[in-house]
């Protein structure tokens, strides 16, 4: 049932793709005889080719047994969540405060309750990965409110 | 001879052996963890190469490759859990070997079959892909769009599990590559506004978003879950771990079938190191004269299988030097970081940069001398590793994934790219869609694009510009014949089923 589902999802997407996300393209194709829009019209009709034969099949195998139990979803859901927060907060507090935020929210969500990891890896990790890329690759990561203090460095 | 002269300076140059010796012992470890995979250590390794010349870059990623696909032998060996898929094989009779109390003996088993399995492929590198580019030489835009049809029906196929799947794996990695300015009118398409998405996405964040941010997930819904104990490779009995010669002559046409086997599919587009490995045992089962101890901790056993998913490293590089395709994720990363880096693969880089095909020949080798010496001598601290706890190491590497996507254009909106990437690539696996189809097809879209526009404009619009060119229709009817047969063979299957129901 859930492959089907998959296939129907992927069938109907590809649908609202050929209808509405194609005629976006500018059709003027110059002098060519074929313009921008014929990959677009491609790739579309492929993926509702294959979306439907993956529709029709009986007894398509599938990973989503792996999230049956609440646990695995909840655990997911959480992965999902700090990973998302960790990006955005990223650009705003930069990647020194965001990185350590992010190794403790993850060390103590999944059952790390020992202090002299947690805080090590916490505060360790996004120094060193901070000073590789900007003495080895010369490049900054986002800095955010401490700019004042890592400006110098 | 010039070229070759000047290769083996750069090669051999102190400051670039320390980066392949870096590389190989961090392609040991990292590829003995089980979950993370050699195509995720060399994803994670491609942003540090935008600040690399050609020779180091290749040296840090061929490094990794090789030491990776090996190393993923020590997990299979110790805990039989296989570091990388390739390696899983191989577990048939190591672990069942370690278990008997002769884990170094599979350790060391499996790294010499490795290496013989290496320098086997390399050779047939040498001397098969000039060859080849030869003959792709002489193709025009509709022989290359055929060929790239083909091969991309081939991966599509071969990856694994149903061929829908596989073929839509492929058709999606399409239309995301067409996000972006069109590749001759530069008309937008699918842009939405954001200038970032002028260029379509970086192929960086894409990688790593579909392979280690996907991992992220899977190992994340499991909680992270370590693996079993490693059996203790510290208090063995010498003796019974010493490799002897009447085993070694027992290897040795084991080792150079399998090398043979591993080279052939390696040099096909799609068929992966893993499916090699579990070939060349079905054979050797099949030929030898005592089937009944493989499974049971045979030396044969763990000769072929390592030989043959070693000799794959080697014998990908031919479709992606001579015809810029690359057989497998490992191949199509180094595809893109050569882009990267300015050098185009195909027939061409024979003649405009025989360097770095003379490099790559020796950085495979000279690889293979450190994977040799580094893991016959430090096979033991690297066992350590397997102790390192998953939900400790996984977010570290969230980090340094966020932090290498960032790197490819100091932008944000990268990152956001690698999430979106990572999401996919987690669904997709849910629904058992192969993720190596969509990854070559995002990478050969741009060229195929071209050369199918181009075979088109030629031709004012008509299709059989493709039929009457010999190749070409060639290249088209095999990709008929393979979509044909894979069908008629599950039609087979099922009949089969219902009947026997």
């Amino acid at each position: 049932m859930p492959n089907r589902l998959f296939g129907v999802t992927i069938a109907a997407l590809s649908i609202l793709f050929l209808m509405y996300a194609v005629p976006t393209i500018d059709s003027d194709q110059g002098f060519f005889s074929v313009g921008p829009k014929l990959f677009p019209n491609i790739g579309g009709s492929l993926t509702l080719i294959f979306g439907l034969l993956i529709a029709l099949q009986k007894n398509g195998e599938t990973e989503t047994a792996a999230l049956q139990t609440k646990d695995a979803r909840v655990s997911l859901g959480l992965v999902l969540g700090i990973t998302l927060g960790f990006i955005l907060l990223l650009s705003q507090l930069g990647f020194l405060i965001s990185v350590f935020l992010t190794l403790a929210a993850f060390l103590v969500v999944f059952g790390e309750r020992r202090v002299r990891v947690i805080l090590p890896v916490a505060l360790g990790v996004p120094v060193v990965v901070h000073l590789i890329f900007l003495n080895l690759f010369a490049l900054e990561l986002p800095t955010g409110p401490l700019d004042f203090l890592l400006g110098g460095l | 001879m010039d070229a070759f002269l000047s290769a083996l300076v750069t090669v051999l140059e102190p400051g670039n052996l320390v980066i392949l010796f870096l590389a190989t012992i961090a392609g040991l470890t990292l590829g003995a963890i089980p979950g993370l995979t050699v195509v995720m250590a060399i994803a994670l390794a491609v942003p540090m190469t935008l600040w690399m010349e050609t020779v180091p870059a290749m040296m840090l990623l061929i490094g990794l490759y090789g030491s990776g696909i090996y190393s993923g032998s020590i997990s299979a060996i110790l805990i039989n859990a296989p570091g990388t898929p390739a390696s899983a094989a191989t577990g048939l009779d190591g672990y069942a070997m370690a278990k008997q109390g002769r884990p170094l003996k599979a350790l060391r088993l499996a790294l010499w079959a490795s290496v013989f399995g290496g320098l086997v492929s390399i050779i047939l590198l040498v001397l098969i892909a000039p060859q080849l580019a030869q003959v792709a030489l002489k193709f025009g835009p509709a022989e290359l769009a055929s060929l790239l049809i083909f091969s991309l029906t081939l991966i599509g196929i071969l990856s694994g599990g149903s061929m829908a799947k596989g073929l839509l794996a492929a058709a999606l990695g399409m239309l995301i590559a067409t996000i972006g300015a069109d590749p001759m009118l530069s008309v937008p398409r699918f842009t939405l506004g954001y200038t970032e998405l002028w260029d379509g996405f970086s192929f960086i964040p894409v990688l790593i978003g579909l392979f280690a941010i996907a991992e992220l997930f899977e190992q994340g819904a499991q909680r992270f879950k370590d693996a079993d104990d490693a059996i203790s490779i510290s208090h063995t009995d010498s003796n019974m771990n010493r490799i002897s010669k009447e085993e070694v002559r027992k290897c040795a046409v084991p080792a150079v079938r399998s090398s043979l086997i591993g080279s052939l599919i390696g040099a096909l587009p799609g068929l992966s190191a893993s499916i090699a490995a579990f070939l060349a045992y079905a054979v050797t089962k099949r030929v030898s004269k005592t089937p009944e101890e493989l499974g049971k901790g045979s030396v044969e056993g763990i000769v072929s299988a390592e030989s043959a998913n070693n000799a794959v490293t080697g014998s990908a590089m031919i479709p992606l030097l001579a015809l810029a395709i690359p057989g497998d994720p490992p191949t199509a990363i180094l595809l893109g970081a050569l882009l990267i880096q300015g050098v185009t693969p195909g027939p061409m880089i024979f003649t405009f940069h025989p360097e770095v095909v003379y490099s790559i020949y020796l950085i495979l080798f000279v690889a293979l001398v450190f994977l040799a010496i580094i893991a016959s001598f430090a096979i033991k601290p690297i066992t350590h590793v397997l102790r390192v706890p998953k939900h400790i190491l996984f977010p570290i590497i969230l980090v340094m994934c966020v932090a290498g996507s960032y790197s490819m254009r100091s932008n944000i909106f990268d990152v956001y790219v690698m999430f979106g990437a990572g999401v996919l690539g987690y669904i997709l696996r849910l629904f058992s869609v192969p993720i190596a189809p969509l990854l070559i097809a995002f990478i050969l879209t741009s060229p195929f694009e071209e050369a199918l526009r181009q075979a088109l404009i030629g031709s004012n619009g008509s299709l059989m510009v493709f039929i009457q060119k010999p190749i070409s229709a060639a290249f088209l009817g095999l990709a008929a014949l393979m979509v044909a047969s894979v069908m008629l063979r599950g039609r087979k299957e099922a009949k089969a089923k219902s009947s026997l129901q």
